[in-house]
């Protein structure tokens, strides 16, 4: 998920903020993933390390010095926001893992992996239509219909997986209550994450729509917000799914403490 | 012998569900999807009892189905030891309580670990849990997963007449404790 904004300081600072703790995370969930290799953890590894990439795509001087090198315009976009995609499929698919049985795994891999890339698909050429010099993939463009669609589509896929996500989590959150408090605080943080989630494509989405009948809002508010919301949305996702291991470090900790 | 997550997190332990025979046949056999990604028929298991070296009776398509729809819970010896060998499983895991098959191939395949099972008896609970923690700690220095979970066996069978796809959801506290096991990296 990242900015679809024109860039702003704050666009630095959020996303620059994001990639340096996207960092911290991954390497929390690489070490978790060797002592637990389930399906779901090596589906948070990967959507953590993804996301880490494509959010690095929406610091303004790391985009800026992509275009400069390869003579593309919005070719970091492009790449964030494909980033952005991979990083929802594997949220899709940790939470297949956590409701479903193995045997149903396999099938889920290949239905999720479809709709993922025929979302990119969809996108591709709309981004290629529409990028030509001058233009960016914001809603400050809105008035470019591929451009709205591209958004929307992106927007969409985003929504359902952050939907699914804070429906799972609150679930988790709350059937884990009292008993497993790290657990219970970790789903928490994500139930709020995807509630942040919902909120910045609501606010680009609705947008969008309200140009498409005739009738926006201001831009400059979406334009302040959106950034904001995804910018919340991703530290809390980060610290939410990596808090739980914090127990596994605590436990480590007291037994090399009581060991003689 | 019971299932749970080691001696060191008695706080996640509960009472596993009694697993019958017809539960640990449609486990074994759903790990052995065959091309179209469904369990073996009752068909395909016959024939490979049936192709085993030595074979004599036992092994027809309606005993098969009578074990795995639960109607027949009382297999002879050399019925046991046919499925056995067909599925590569250690024999006992067929037998009531002996449900921890990643123990029982342990003991199968390694005559060391027979040892040192023999070697516990006599040990108190503390005992245990420190020779847990130094295993689990010694693992961790060879790269290996710090814990070993009991496999998760499923306690519904499955007939093998049907063709019906494996899509069970679990319930919403198996999909809770495997979230929060997961994420806790237990």
């Amino acid at each position: 998920m990242n900015s679809t904004t024109t860039s702003t300081p704050l666009d630095g600072l959020i996303f620059g903020f994001c990639t340096a703790l996207g960092v911290i995370v991954t390497a929390a969930c690489i070490y978790r993933v060797r002592r637990k290799p389930t399906v779901a953890n090596k589906c948070i590894t990967f959507a953590f390390g993804i996301c880490t990439i494509g959010v690095a795509f929406a610091i303004p001087a790391v985009a800026n010095a992509v275009e400069d090198l390869t003579g593309v315009s919005n070719l970091p976009k492009l790449a964030a926001h494909i980033c952005a995609i991979a990083w929802c499929a594997s949220l899709q698919l940790t939470m297949v893992d956590i409701a479903y049985d193995p045997e149903y795994l396999r099938t889920a891999i290949y239905q999720r992996a479809t709709i993922a890339i025929a979302v990119v698909l969809v996108m591709i050429p709309l981004w290629l239509k529409a990028n030509i010099p001058g233009t960016q993939f914001t809603t400050e463009f809105a008035s470019q219909v591929p451009i709205r669609i591209y958004l929307l589509v992106y927007l969409g896929y985003v929504f359902i997986t952050c939907c699914e996500l804070a429906f799972m989590c609150t679930k988790s959150a709350t059937l884990n209550w009292p008993g497993r408090p790290w657990s219970t605080f970790g789903y928490g943080a994500s139930a709020i994450a995807a509630i942040f989630g919902i909120g910045y494509t609501a606010s680009k989405g609705s947008y969008l729509i309200a140009y498409t009948v005739g009738s926006p809002w201001s831009l400059k508010l979406e334009e302040k917000l959106s950034p904001a919301l995804s910018g919340l949305a991703i530290v809390f996702l980060f610290v939410g799914l990596t808090l739980p291991v914090g127990r596994a470090l605590f436990e480590k900790a007291r037994r090399r403490s009581t060991t003689p | 012998m019971a299932e749970g997550h080691g001696l060191g997190h008695d706080h996640t332990y509960k009472q596993p569900p009694v697993l019958t025979l017809a539960a640990k046949l449609a486990y074994l056999l759903r790990r052995r999807p065959g091309p179209d990604g469904e369990p073996p028929s009752n068909r395909a298991l016959s024939a490979a009892i049936q192709a085993l070296p030595g074979h004599t009776r036992g092994g027809s398509v309606g005993a098969l189905s009578n074990l795995r729809s639960g109607k027949d819970d009382n297999p002879t010896v050399s019925t046991i030891a046919a499925l056995a060998s067909v599925l590569d499983t250690p024999p006992p895991f067929f037998l009531p309580g002996w449900d921890d098959i990643a123990a029982l191939t342990v003991l199968q395949h390694n005559p060391r670990a027979l040892d040192i099972v023999r070697h516990l008896d006599g040990l108190d609970q503390a005992d245990l849990d420190s020779l847990l923690r130094q295993i689990q700690d010694r693992r961790e220095q060879l790269g290996l997963p710090h814990t070993v979970p009991a496999d998760e066996i499923d306690t519904e069978s499955d007939s093998g007449d049907t063709g019906r796809r494996y899509r069970r959801r679990r319930s919403s506290e198996e999909a809770a404790q495997y979230a929060a096991d997961s994420l806790e990296g237990l």
